[in-house]
C-alpha cells in the first residue's frame, strides 16, 4: 500500500467512532468530526413501502416465470425434441443449443434489418420468398398456394399470404401491417395439423421497413416473414395438409445494452463474477398484441426417397448415410454419426451435396440436431429431377461441448458417400 | 446477515421465494439508499432499484460465492453499473433536483420532525458529498447509505481495505471541513437579513 493510504492514529481512532455511531446512531456533539458521521449514519434515505412490496413481488414472480420455463425446456428435453441450427455452421459457434433457434431468427431478422450489401429494389413478397432457389423454384413453377387470409387486433393487421408444402418442408409467408412506427415479432410461431402435430421450424426470415440485403423497400409500417417447418413426420402421401398457423405477436424491441459485456465506467468493473463466461440471454420482450390463428389447406407433394444406406469410416467416426429425400423445392440428408467425447457434445458438420448437371455445389442451408445420432442437413435447391450420380461430402464434423466452457471439437474427414437416385 | 445463511439463502433464491424475499428485505434498504444518494430523484431511484434487483434475479446463476462480502459486493456492482449508465445516457442531474423529488429519510432523532426539513438536509447533505472526490464519495456512500464493512467494500472497488479506510477518514475529514465552512458562510448571511 502507498504512503498515501496509511492510517495515522487519529485515523484509526476516527474509525472506531464511526463504527460505533454506525452501530447505535446515537449523536454528540453536533459538528464535531464524529457527529458528521452520526448525522450521515442517521439520514438514510427510507424507500416507499407500497414501493417496496411492488418490486418484492415482481422479483418472485419473475423468478418463478423462469423456473416455470427451465421446467419446461427439460421436460421438452426428456421428450427428445430437436435441436435446430438453422444455417448450420453459423449457429454451431453458439453455445445455446436450447435457444438456438430463437437466437438464430432474431439474428437473421437483425441482419436483414441492418444490411449493408446492395441490391436492386424489387418487389418485396416476391425477394423474401425467393431467398434461396428452392423457394425460388417451387414459386416459379406455380406450386405455391395462394391464401390471403388476413386478422386484425389492436390495429395491426397479419396477413397470411401464401404457403407450401412438400415431404421436406411447409413454407408459410405473411405480413404484419400496423398504424405505428413500432415493430412487431411473432415470439411464438407453431404450425400444427389437425390432430394437432407440431411442425418443428427449421428457419425463418423476414424483413421490415427497408432491407438493402434483400434489396426491398416496404411500405412504412409493414413487415414481411418467411417461416419454414419441418414436414418429415407427415405420413403417407396426402393430397393437402390441413394446417393451423397460430403466433403470438408482440412488439419488437432492441436491447439497451449488452449482459454481460456492458456497463460503467472503467472504474465500474463488469457485472458477473467469473469475467470469462459470456452469457447469451433471451431479447428483450415488448407487450403482446394477440394471439392471431390461421387455419388452411395446402396441397401436398410427396418426396423421393433414396435408401443410400452407406458407411464411411474416417478419423476413427463412422459414419452412415441412411437416405436422402427430394423434393421440388429441396434435397435432405440423413445421416447417422456419434463421436466418442467425454462430455455431452452438440454436433454438426460442413456438408455439400453434388448433383448431376447442377452448376453448383450446395452446402447444406440449414442443419438439425437430434438427440438421436441422427442429424439432418437441408440444400434447399430444385434437385429433384436430377437423375444419376450425386456425391455427398462431409468435410469436417464440427462439436460443441454442452457444459462450460463451451470448447469447440474439430474432426477433420473427409466422409465422401456416392449413390445413385434414379 | 451471518455469512453462513446468507450462502445458504443464495443457494436456495434460484427457485424458493421466501430465500429470496429474505434477501431482497436485507440488501433492499442499503441499496435503495445508496442508490437515491447518487440520483437524486424518488423516481430515478425507485426504476434503478427495480431494475438491480430484477437484473440480479436474472443472473443469479452467475454470481459466484467468494467468501464473506462478495454477494454484497455482487449486488453493488450492478447498481453502481446502473447509476453510471444513468448518467452516462443523460437523465440524471447533478443538481436541481426539487425538494417533493427528493427521499423521505428513515427517520433520526438528530432531525427535525417537519418532512420538508428532513429533505432539505437530505439535498444539504447531498450537495456536500457531491464535492468529495470521486473515489472518496463512493466510500462514504456505501459505507454509510449501503451499509457496506469496510471489507466488502474493497471487494467492490477493488481496493485494499485499509486504502479503503483511508479514503473513508480522509473523506469525512474532507466533509467536516465543507461543513464548517458552509456554517461560517451561512453566519454573515443570516446577520445580514
Amino acid at each position: 500500500m502507498s504512503k498515501e493510504y496509511e492510517l495515522t492514529e487519529q485515523d484509526r481512532m476516527l474509525l472506531e467512532e464511526i463504527e460505533e455511531s454506525l452501530a447505535d446512531g446515537e449523536g454528540r456533539e453536533e459538528g464535531a468530526l464524529h457527529g458528521l458521521g452520526v448525522r450521515l449514519a442517521s439520514t438514510v434515505p427510507r424507500a416507499d413501502d407500497a414501493f417496496r412490496e411492488r418490486l418484492a413481488s415482481r422479483l418472485v414472480a419473475r423468478m418463478q416465470q423462469r423456473t416455470a420455463h427451465e421446467a419446461d425446456e427439460e421436460v421438452t428435453g426428456r421428450r427428445g425434441a430437436r435441436r435446430w441450427f438453422p444455417l448450420g455452421r453459423l449457429l454451431a459457434q453458439i453455445p445455446s443449443p436450447a435457444t438456438g433457434l430463437g437466437w438464430a431468427v432474431t439474428a437473421l431478422i437483425l441482419c436483414l434489418f441492418f444490411g449493408t450489401v446492395t441490391y436492386a429494389v424489387v418487389p418485396a413478397v416476391s425477394r423474401l420468398f425467393q431467398l434461396e432457389d428452392g423457394l425460388q423454384h417451387v414459386e416459379q413453377a406455380d406450386l405455391v398456394q395462394e391464401l390471403d387470409l388476413s386478422q386484425t387486433m389492436h390495429g395491426v393487421t397479419v396477413t397470411l399470404e401464401r404457403a407450401y408444402a412438400d415431404a421436406n418442408r411447409i413454407v408459410v409467408d405473411y405480413t404484419v401491417k400496423h398504424p405505428d412506427d413500432q415493430r412487431y415479432e411473432a415470439s411464438r410461431l407453431t404450425l400444427t395439423d389437425a390432430d394437432g402435430n407440431v411442425f418443428p421450424r427449421t428457419v425463418g426470415w423476414g424483413a421490415s421497413g427497408r432491407s438493402d440485403l434483400f434489396g426491398i423497400e416496404l411500405p412504412e409500417g409493414e413487415g414481411n416473414y418467411v417461416n419454414s417447418f419441418d414436414a418429415a413426420s407427415v405420413k403417407g402421401a396426402p393430397a393437402e395438409l390441413d394446417l393451423r398457423l397460430a403466433m403470438e405477436l408482440r412488439e419488437f424491441v432492441l436491447p439497451t445494452d449488452t449482459p454481460g459485456t456492458s456497463v460503467g465506467s472503467s472504474s465500474a468493473p463488469a457485472e458477473p463474477a467469473e469475467p470469462m463466461v459470456v452469457e447469451l440471454e433471451p431479447m428483450p420482450q415488448g407487450d403482446v398484441v394477440g394471439t392471431f390463428a390461421f387455419d388452411f389447406s395446402v396441397p401436398f407433394i410427396p418426396g423421393r426417397v433414396v435408401e443410400v444406406d452407406q458407411t464411411v469410416e474416417t478419423a476413427g467416426v463412422a459414419m452412415r448415410l441412411e437416405r436422402v429425400v427430394v423434393t421440388p423445392s429441396e434435397a435432405r440428408a440423413y445421416l447417422r454419426f456419434d463421436p466418442p467425447t467425454e462430455v455431452e457434445t452438440s454436433w454438426t458438420s460442413i456438408v455439400t451435396l453434388r448433383a448431376p448437371d447442377d452448376r453448383k455445389t450446395r452446402g447444406d442451408f440449414y442443419a438439425v440436431a437430434d438427440d438421436s445420432p441422427v442429424h439432418v442437413y437441408g440444400f434447399p435447391a430444385p434437385l429433384h429431377e436430377r437423375q444419376g450420380e450425386w456425391t455427398l461430402k462431409v468435410t469436417e464434423l464440427v462439436g460443441t461441448e454442452l457444459v462450460p466452457p463451451y470448447e469447440q471439437v474439430r474432426l477433420a474427414g473427409p466422409w465422401e458417400f456416392r449413390f445413385r437416385v434414379p | 446477515m451471518d455469512p453462513k445463511q446468507e450462502r445458504a439463502l443464495l443457494r436456495r433464491a434460484r427457485n424458493d421465494p421466501q430465500a429470496l424475499r429474505a434477501l431482497y428485505d436485507h440488501y433492499f434498504p442499503k441499496v435503495y439508499a445508496y442508490t437515491s444518494y447518487r440520483v437524486g430523484r424518488v423516481q430515478d431511484a425507485e426504476d434503478i432499484v427495480a431494475d438491480v434487483f430484477l437484473t440480479a434475479v436474472d443472473k443469479l446463476d452467475m454470481f459466484r460465492w467468494r467468501g464473506e462480502g462478495s454477494f454484497a459486493a455482487w449486488l453493488f456492482r450492478i447498481a453502481r453499473n446502473r447509476v453510471s449508465d444513468f448518467y452516462r445516457r443523460g437523465r440524471g442531474s447533478e443538481e436541481g433536483v426539487a425538494l417533493e423529488d427528493l427521499p423521505c429519510l428513515a427517520s433520526s432523532a438528530l432531525l427535525p420532525a417537519d418532512a420538508i426539513a428532513r429533505k432539505e438536509r437530505f439535498a444539504h447533505l447531498r450537495r456536500l458529498i457531491d464535492t468529495l472526490s470521486p473515489r472518496r464519495r463512493e466510500v462514504i456512500l456505501l459505507r454509510f447509505f449501503g451499509g457496506l464493512r469496510n471489507k466488502e467494500i474493497a471487494a467492490l472497488l477493488e481496493l485494499d481495505e485499509r486504502t479503503v479506510a483511508s479514503h473513508l477518514c480522509r473523506g469525512l475529514r474532507d466533509l467536516h471541513r465543507q461543513y464548517v465552512d458552509e456554517e461560517k458562510r451561512e453566519v454573515p448571511h443570516e446577520q445580514g437579513v
